[in-house]
């Protein structure tokens, strides 16, 4: 859209000790007229036309703004100040994009109060602002976002929105951002054009340049985050103010009530307890540590089986009774949705909130909330905690979209806490240079140690499958399957589940085959991501009805059935690193009535994934024999 | 022999200048390795239904028609549709028509083209005897909500490929429903009053037979929106009237 850039007159400026001219930018001047001449009886503005595209006018307001010597005396009289101005514009009129047409047409115009007083006619109350804050603080909104939340109810007119955003920005409860913003910056041959969006964080290559129907010239959009709405150059992207009163409003009689060691009534056990005890005391002291800018990070090393869920609830509980707002995002919506009855059950006398793609919930405002992780998108600096499970899992891991996304949504002042068994080399790196608070739970809740995978030599199923003759007619001549049939064999003779990890779709079918004639009366079945039945077919594994189940990584989070024994074929592929095969033993051993499930690496290759997933697993045994916190210590321990 | 780090780097840098995202297939992003036309990869190319049999003459329909033979007075001469309309297209064209992804625009032109060339065959006419494209015109609110008119983009695109004025002949005048929803009586008479001409474009007009003019469209579904369009058109020029439509 276009919008009125204007500047205000400074001896008469009385709301700060500043000298010098403030800009503004407008997108509905009556908004401007009533506060500037009714509420601060200022006898004139100064205003520039034709509208602008809100990026070129964002960015001169910012440069005039920030450069109060150069352009702010009022030494020169007022024409002379202006042409100075329309100077200035014309100089940077191609970092800002203003097309020349634009240019040549550039002209100020003095107004006072009599020539517009008639325009004034709008009223807006405090019950309503106060009821647009509410949906708004601490959120970013595109242009399309805003309208829905405050046309909800309050619907008048299509300008309306406009009343209501330049409303709030005048009065200092809301921000306005483009979309899009230019940034110059010096590369190694020539001075280019930089563009960021500012709702996702995605830089030059996200965007896209064409002619826009909104401004009226060249506009650029960004192709990032356009599945969520269409964040352009001149979109206004609404950012919420929170304010910093409504986080303290505690509730006394449970604040004083709540002991910070007495978590009890939660049935943890030892290790979870401990870990969560260290997390108590970073979510304390970090409120006392003085910070400027950054939010502080806390990691929780928890390996698969530990019931890392279960020690998120007293970390809720600590902030939610001191008045902050949580946020507590995970990669799968089902996961979302099997967490909202957990948590409003542990806490009913909280809004939970909801959100994730078609969530019902969209703009509600609440205590705790529970989203995937692209929900993030929306919010802005509101967040006193948040919460990152699966840190390392897809969509996150090495999405540097969903990384801003989420490092906007929490407050400056606020925390991180990340969730993970497996953490990204970046973080344990960081965990090594002592830069990382974090905690370590090494065993899982039945507290018996972690299975560690045995490597089988075996050939590689590309070598296999390239072979001229049939897959299985090589497998048959190679005897190779021998190994891999004799240990399924073992697996099912102690009635327990196989479940087999390749890492191509591709490898699926003819493994079930060749399976399914070794294993006449087993029921063996194939689940990739292309499945269409695949949520009958975990649902099957789940309750014992599948035998074998043979997969790609899609599976290698979240499913768990008791008695299972994890073979991981091509173990070498480099589709399967540190964390894949770690995250994939950790399917074996998981329930207290069979802690003993075995877990086969099957490579041609011994690689330095499969040597670290190894070492990695031994070592969390290790820390947890150390710690005392081992069933029979000093037996299962590799 | 492997190349030194620093020479490595410096090809990184030259490769950084020069390909941008125009070696990314434009559905998946997957990098791509060869020059394509389309601008998409492999597995994204191979799931286009092209129309490459038609049964309908008239309309295109690569079935048996009904629509044609129900229709009392058709307008129009031929009409020829790119691709078949099934779930993966409608993906497609929601991208780039709700979502807004207008990177998708020359994909949608080169696609189209398949279409107008079927047509110019069918024809037998040369290229210039085409006098002019217009298109399909969206409502003033529609077109505000969306920012951008696809039928236009397509047929703008279509002119610049192929030297063809593009006038905006038509406005539309009716907000009418989407077309899905309705029994197709309903449908058909909905749409029509939906299209006024526009006085001031049709001055301009080159009004010395013969006078062919094409209208340009995304989607075809029963062809009762070509029709109305070809109806107005034609009671107003001395005109024959064509489609071409991306999809059907
Ligand atoms: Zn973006
Ligand atoms: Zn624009
Ligand atoms: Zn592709
Ligand atoms: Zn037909």
């Amino acid at each position: 859209m276009k919008v009125i850039l204007y500047a205000v007159h400074p001896k008469i400026h009385h709301i700060a000790e500043q000298v010098g001219w403030r800009w503004y930018i407008s997108l509905n001047m009556k908004v401007d007229y009533q506060y500037w001449f009714k509420k601060m009886k200022l006898p004139y503005i100064v205003l520039l036309h034709p509208p602008l595209p809100l990026g070129a006018a964002l960015t001169y307001c910012k440069v005039f703004n920030s450069n109060h010597d150069a352009y702010t005396r009022m030494s020169q009289n007022l024409k002379q100040v202006q042409l100075k101005w329309i100077q200035f514009m014309y100089q940077h009129r191609k970092k800002v994009r203003l097309n020349e047409k634009v240019y040549k047409q550039l002209y100020f115009e003095t107004i006072q109060p009599y020539q517009v007083l008639g325009e004034i006619d709008f009223q807006i109350t405090t019950s309503i602002e106060r009821k647009w804050m509410h949906s708004i603080q601490g959120r970013g909104l595109l242009q399309s976002e805003f309208i829905q939340v405050i046309q909800s109810e309050d619907y008048m007119n299509d300008s309306w929105w406009t009343l209501a955003a330049q409303y709030l920005y005048i009065t200092g409860k809301v921000q306005i951002n483009s979309g899009i913003t230019v940034c110059a910056q010096q590369s190694l041959l020539q001075q280019k054009q930089e563009y960021i969006c500012n709702r996702c964080g995605s830089g030059q290559d996200a965007m896209y340049e064409n002619k826009c129907l909104y401004c009226g010239q060249d506009c650029i959009y960004c192709e990032k985050c356009i599945t969520m709405g269409k964040s352009r150059y001149c979109t206004p992207l609404i950012q919420g103010i929170k304010k910093a009163s409504l986080q303290t409003a505690l509730q006394p009689s449970v604040h004083s009530s709540y002991k910070v060691n007495d978590f009890s009534h939660w049935n943890l056990s030892e290790p979870q307890t401990e870990a969560v005890r260290s997390a108590l005391t970073f979510l304390r002291e970090s409120t006392q540590i003085n910070r400027i800018d950054e939010p502080l990070c806390y990691l929780i090393w928890a390996v698969t089986g530990a019931g890392k869920t279960e020690m998120i609830f007293p970390l809720i509980e600590h902030e939610i009774t001191l008045g902050r707002q949580v946020m507590l995002a995970t990669p799968r919506k089902d996961v979302v949705l099997e967490l909202q009855p957990r948590l409003q059950k542990a806490f009913p006398h909280l809004q939970v909130v909801t959100l994730y793609g078609g969530s019902t919930q969209k703009w509600e405002e609440g205590d705790l909330f529970i989203a995937t992780t692209h929900q993030l998108i929306r919010f802005w600096q509101k967040f006193d905690l948040v919460i990152i499970d699966e840190l390392d899992a897809f969509p996150y891991h090495n999405n540097a979209m969903l990384q801003y996304a989420a490092k906007k949504a929490c407050k400056k002042q606020g925390r991180y806490l990340f969730l993970s068994a497996t953490p990204p080399s970046q973080l344990i790196k960081e965990i090594k240079r002592d830069r990382l608070p974090h905690v370590k739970v090494p065993v899982r809740y039945h507290r018996n140690p972690l299975p560690v995978p045995q490597r089988v030599s075996f050939p590689s199923l590309t070598h296999l499958l390239k072979s001229e003759q049939s897959f299985l007619g090589d497998f048959n001549r190679l005897r190779k399957e021998k190994v891999l049939i004799h240990r399924i064999k073992d697996t099912l003779n102690r009635s327990g589940i196989c479940f087999i990890f390749l890492p191509k779709i591709k490898y699926i079918s003819p493994i079930v085959q060749f399976l399914s004639s070794k294993f006449k009366h087993v029921n063996v079945q194939g689940v990739s991501s292309i499945d269409k039945e695949r949520e009958q077919k975990v649902q099957a594994f789940r309750k014992r009805e599948i035998h074998i189940l043979i997969t790609t990584t899609i599976l290698e989070r979240g499913v768990t059935v008791p008695n299972t024994d994890v073979y991981i074929m091509d173990a070498d592929s480099n589709l399967f690193d540190e964390a894949a095969l770690v995250q994939m033993a950790g399917r074996a051993g998981r329930s207290a009535q069979y802690p003993n499930g075995k877990v086969y690496f099957f490579s041609k290759e011994k690689t330095k994934h499969q040597v670290e997933a190894i070492k990695q697993i031994k070592e969390m045994n290790a820390l947890a024999d150390k710690k005392g916190y081992l069933k029979n210590a000093g037996e299962g321990v590799n | 022999m492997k190349e030194p780090a620093l020479i490595k780097n410096h090809i990184q840098f030259l490769r950084s200048l020069f390909l941008t995202n125009e070696t990314k297939c434009v559905i998946c992003s997957m990098n791509l390795k060869t020059y394509s036309a389309l601008r998409l990869c492999k597995t994204c190319t191979d799931v286009i239904p092209w129309i490459n049999k038609t049964i309908c003459p008239k309309c295109g329909r690569f079935e048996v028609c009904y629509d044609c033979v129900r229709r009392s007075a058709v307008y129009f001469v031929y009409n020829r549709s790119a691709v078949e309309y099934n779930d993966t297209m409608r993906e497609w064209l929601a991208l780039y028509k709700y979502r807004g992804n207008e990177r998708m625009l020359n994909l949608f032109i080169e696609m189209i083209d398949y279409a107008y060339q079927m047509l110019l065959t069918k024809l037998e006419i040369q290229v210039n005897h085409v006098g002019y494209l217009t298109y399909v015109p969206l409502s003033e609110q529609r077109l505000q909500e969306r920012g951008f008119n696809q039928a236009e983009q397509f047929a703008r695109g279509l002119g610049r490929k192929y030297k063809i004025p593009v006038i905006s002949l038509l406005d539309r005048t009716k907000h009418t429903e989407k077309q899905s929803v309705g029994s197709w009586s309903e449908r058909f008479s909905n749409i029509q009053g939906a299209f006024t001409l526009n006085k001031m474009v049709v001055q301009r007009v080159n009004k010395k037979p013969p006078l062919n003019i094409i209208i340009i469209d995304d989607v075809y579904t029963t062809g009762s929106t070509l029709n109305e369009c070809a109806r107005v058109i034609t009671s107003f020029l001395p005109a024959k009237v064509y489609g071409v439509t991306w999809a059907r």
